[in-house]
């Protein structure tokens, strides 16, 4: 059974083109563009991996990080953070740290084929 | 010229006049109120001279009196009796306990010498008392009745000066009391003198014409009544005022100072002619020496207090004026090589005060356009890294052949879209650690990192630009495995900016060397490249922001010139050291010293 991966992105480009790769790769791809959507998701497909945006409108990833945490289920899943870092991103990074994201990384830093392996390697394929 | 120079000039200058002016006023004011009292000193030690010869005359003018009362001379005056020899006794005792006399004499109605003292008249044969015209004047006049004296005269017989005092004798037991004769003394002038000579200094005596009595700085006698006062003008004044002090040339020294005091004789004698002056002088070194070294005692004291006043105006000039400015330089300094966080401390209330707050304005308007400037930048590089990282995956899937194959051309176009797409997210990357640099808000997330891996995985990075170059790889590491604490993406940022520097701007066949080793406390981390090498010129401004050397433009155009900036604000953010050496044309030295707090031992 292929592995279910939540991609929550403002970013339609982005968003679309993460799942097309994932989708390649044989995962099966949740895209979600906020954090609303993104967490009723999560919580109703229980995702094997959720990528996860930081600077949304609407529900920031900050706080879907931690509300995924304090569910029972969400304390455990692994969450790569999506960024652009900025310097107020980094304070919310470091702010982060608590909830345990599994990785963060910077998306314009960040081959897409990267990214695939960083997934493939979280999720121990 | 510094602040600090000219104060000191001002202030010297002031002190110095101040001190001068001081010293004058108070020398010239002192002196005159000193040399006046000495001048009173002067002129009642004179008066005091001029009453003793006054007192010496009077009473050689009753001695003759008392003698005409003498009742052996006037009987024998009279009447021709008694022993000349016992006559000559009493004169002789007489003129031991009056006088002193030169010549003491008893004469007759008829101006015969009866009775003489001394050996006067063995000089000369006449015993008439009209063969001595200045005697006989006195006579003559005894005879009328008046008691009389003489101004100093130069008798003839011997030619000394003296004062010739006579008196009438009356008969006792004939009626009326008719005058039988006259007692006339000589008076012996060396008295006077004796008096005189005591005194120290310069003495002159002289009588109401201004003819000289008496100098004691004369070798004979013979300017005695022949030399003149001289100033007529002066002799009046001091007839008309009886006292006249003034500071006279020293006629017996060239070039020094006598202080003169001339005054009137006032006693008994001064009634009818005799108002003679004593001129008394004393050299001005002696007598205004005391007042002088006064002065200069006053003056000299006020000298130390001068000094400490001006020495307190160079310090406050220098606390208030100096100080100040020397901070607020110091802080513009420290602004204009980019702290805005600085600020001057000057809070004095006075107009340095008010530009220190100003200043201070001033910077707080500065720092805050700066952290503007950096937050747009901050800002403006995340919003364009979004388009750019899409840019970067798609291009990244069409060239991965992911939806089917490329022909060269689009392969050929793609991959400059890509590579384009890359340098943009290089610069925007540089920009945005600038910025992190500069608002200080570089955050550090510490981890324990293998510098030899951190080293290796951008060597893979940059493998095709070493290899494109041919440059040989020497690694050293010492010990072979160097573990510490730091932030790996900061040192990850830092060793990529030195080594693609080694690789870029190296000669092609040339080598890289990189040398680690852990010493003490810290990592040393030396990266040698065979490159070109910075210019003398070029090394200050290696470190700033957007500089590139001539030699770096030339050889790469896609340089952002923001490599070595942030390289070196990394460093320190991580609390370490950077520094270069290099020969233009041989190549350069990096080093970079990192603390190692937790290392792996």
């Amino acid at each position: 059974m292929s592995k279910k991966i939540l991609i929550i992105e403002d970013e339609i480009d982005l968003l679309e083109v993460l799942a097309d790769r994932l989708a390649i790769e044989g995962f099966q791809s949740i895209k979600c563009k906020n954090g609303e959507d993104g967490l009723l998701a999560a919580f109703r497909e229980h995702p094997d991996l959720i990528l996860l945006d930081i600077v949304m409108p609407g529900i920031d990833g900050l706080q879907v990080l931690r509300k995924l945490r304090a569910d029972e289920w969400g304390a455990a899943v692994p969450v790569i953070i999506l960024t652009n870092l900025s310097a107020t991103d980094e304070r919310i990074i470091n702010s982060m740290i608590d909830d345990k994201p599994s990785f963060y990384l910077v998306k314009s830093d960040w081959k897409i084929e990267d990214v695939v392996r960083k997934v493939k390697e979280v999720l121990n394929l | 010229m510094k602040l600090l120079t000219k104060i000191f000039i001002i202030v010297t200058f002031a002190g110095l006049i101040s001190i001068a002016s001081l010293f004058a006023l108070t020398y010239f004011s002192v002196r005159p109120v000193l040399i006046e009292a000495a001048g009173e000193n002067l002129v009642s030690s004179t008066k005091e001279t001029m009453n003793k010869i006054d007192r010496l005359l009077y009473d050689r003018y009753l001695d003759v009196l008392v003698i005409t009362k003498e009742e052996s001379f006037v009987n024998y005056l009279a009447y021709g009796e008694d022993d000349p020899e016992r006559l000559n006794q009493r004169l002789m005792e007489l003129t031991q306990v009056t006088g002193p006399w030169d010549a003491l004499l008893a004469v007759n109605q008829a101006g015969e010498i009866k009775i003489s003292s001394f050996s006067v008249l063995d000089k000369t044969d006449s015993k008439n008392i009209k063969d001595y015209p200045d005697n006989f004047l006195a006579f003559e006049r005894a005879l009328d009745g008046r008691p009389y004296y003489s101004d100093l005269v130069r008798v003839d017989y011997s030619g000394k000066p003296t004062i010739i005092f006579a008196a009438p004798v009356y008969a006792w037991n004939e009626p009326g009391r008719p005058i039988i004769g006259a007692i006339i003394g000589n008076f012996a002038w060396g008295a006077v003198q004796d008096i005189l000579e005591e005194l120290p200094g310069h003495v002159e005596l002289y009588n109401r014409e201004g003819y000289l009595l008496f100098c004691n700085r004369s070798e004979d006698d013979s300017d005695i009544l022949n030399k003149q006062f001289r100033s007529e003008a002066l002799l009046g004044e001091i007839f008309s005022s009886g006292r006249h002090l003034e500071i006279v040339d020293d006629i017996g020294e060239k070039n020094s100072k006598m202080l003169e005091a001339n005054v009137l004789q006032s006693g008994f004698l001064s009634f009818e002619s005799l108002d003679w002056f004593l001129s008394y002088s004393l050299p001005t070194e002696n007598i205004l020496a005391p007042a002088d070294r006064t002065a200069k005692k006053l003056s000299l004291l006020i000298l130390p207090i001068m000094l400490a006043v001006f020495g307190l105006f160079f310090l406050f000039g220098y606390n208030f004026v100096v100080r100040p400015v020397r901070r607020l330089t110091k802080t513009a300094r420290a602004i204009t090589a980019g702290n805005f966080k600085k600020r001057v401390d000057v809070r004095s209330r006075d107009e340095i005060g008010e530009l220190a707050n100003s200043f201070n304005e001033m910077v707080d308007k500065l720092e805050a356009l700066d952290e503007a400037k950096t937050g747009f930048i901050s800002t403006a590089s995340h919003q364009l890294r979004t388009p750019l990282s899409a840019m970067n995956w798609h291009a990244e899937m069409l060239l991965n052949r992911k939806f089917g194959p490329l022909n060269e051309r689009q392969t050929e176009y793609l991959s400059r879209i890509y590579r384009n797409n890359q340098r943009m997210i290089k610069l925007v990357g540089d920009l945005l650690n600038v910025s992190r640099i500069e608002l200080e808000k570089l955050a550090i997330v510490s981890k324990l990192v293998d510098l030899k891996n951190v080293i290796g995985g951008i060597l893979d990075e940059l493998d095709s630009g070493i290899k494109r170059q041919g440059l040989k790889l020497k690694e050293e590491y010492s010990p072979e495995k160097i573990e510490f604490k730091t932030d790996p993406g900061i040192l990850r940022i830092i060793l990529q900016n030195i080594l693609s520097n080694a690789v870029k701007y190296n000669r092609s066949g040339g080598e890289i060397g990189i040398n680690a080793s852990l010493s003490g406390r810290n990592i040393l981390i030396r990266i040698v490249d065979t490159g070109f090498g910075i210019g003398k010129d070029d090394r200050e401004n290696i470190w700033t922001k957007f500089f590139r050397t001539k030699e770096a433009v030339e050889r790469e155009t896609d340089g952002t010139g923001l490599g070595l900036y942030i390289t070196k604000g990394m460093v320190e953010r991580l609390g370490g050291w950077i520094w270069f050496e290099s020969e233009k044309g041989k190549g350069s030295t990096f080093h970079v010293q990192l603390p190692a707090i937790n290392n792996n031992k």
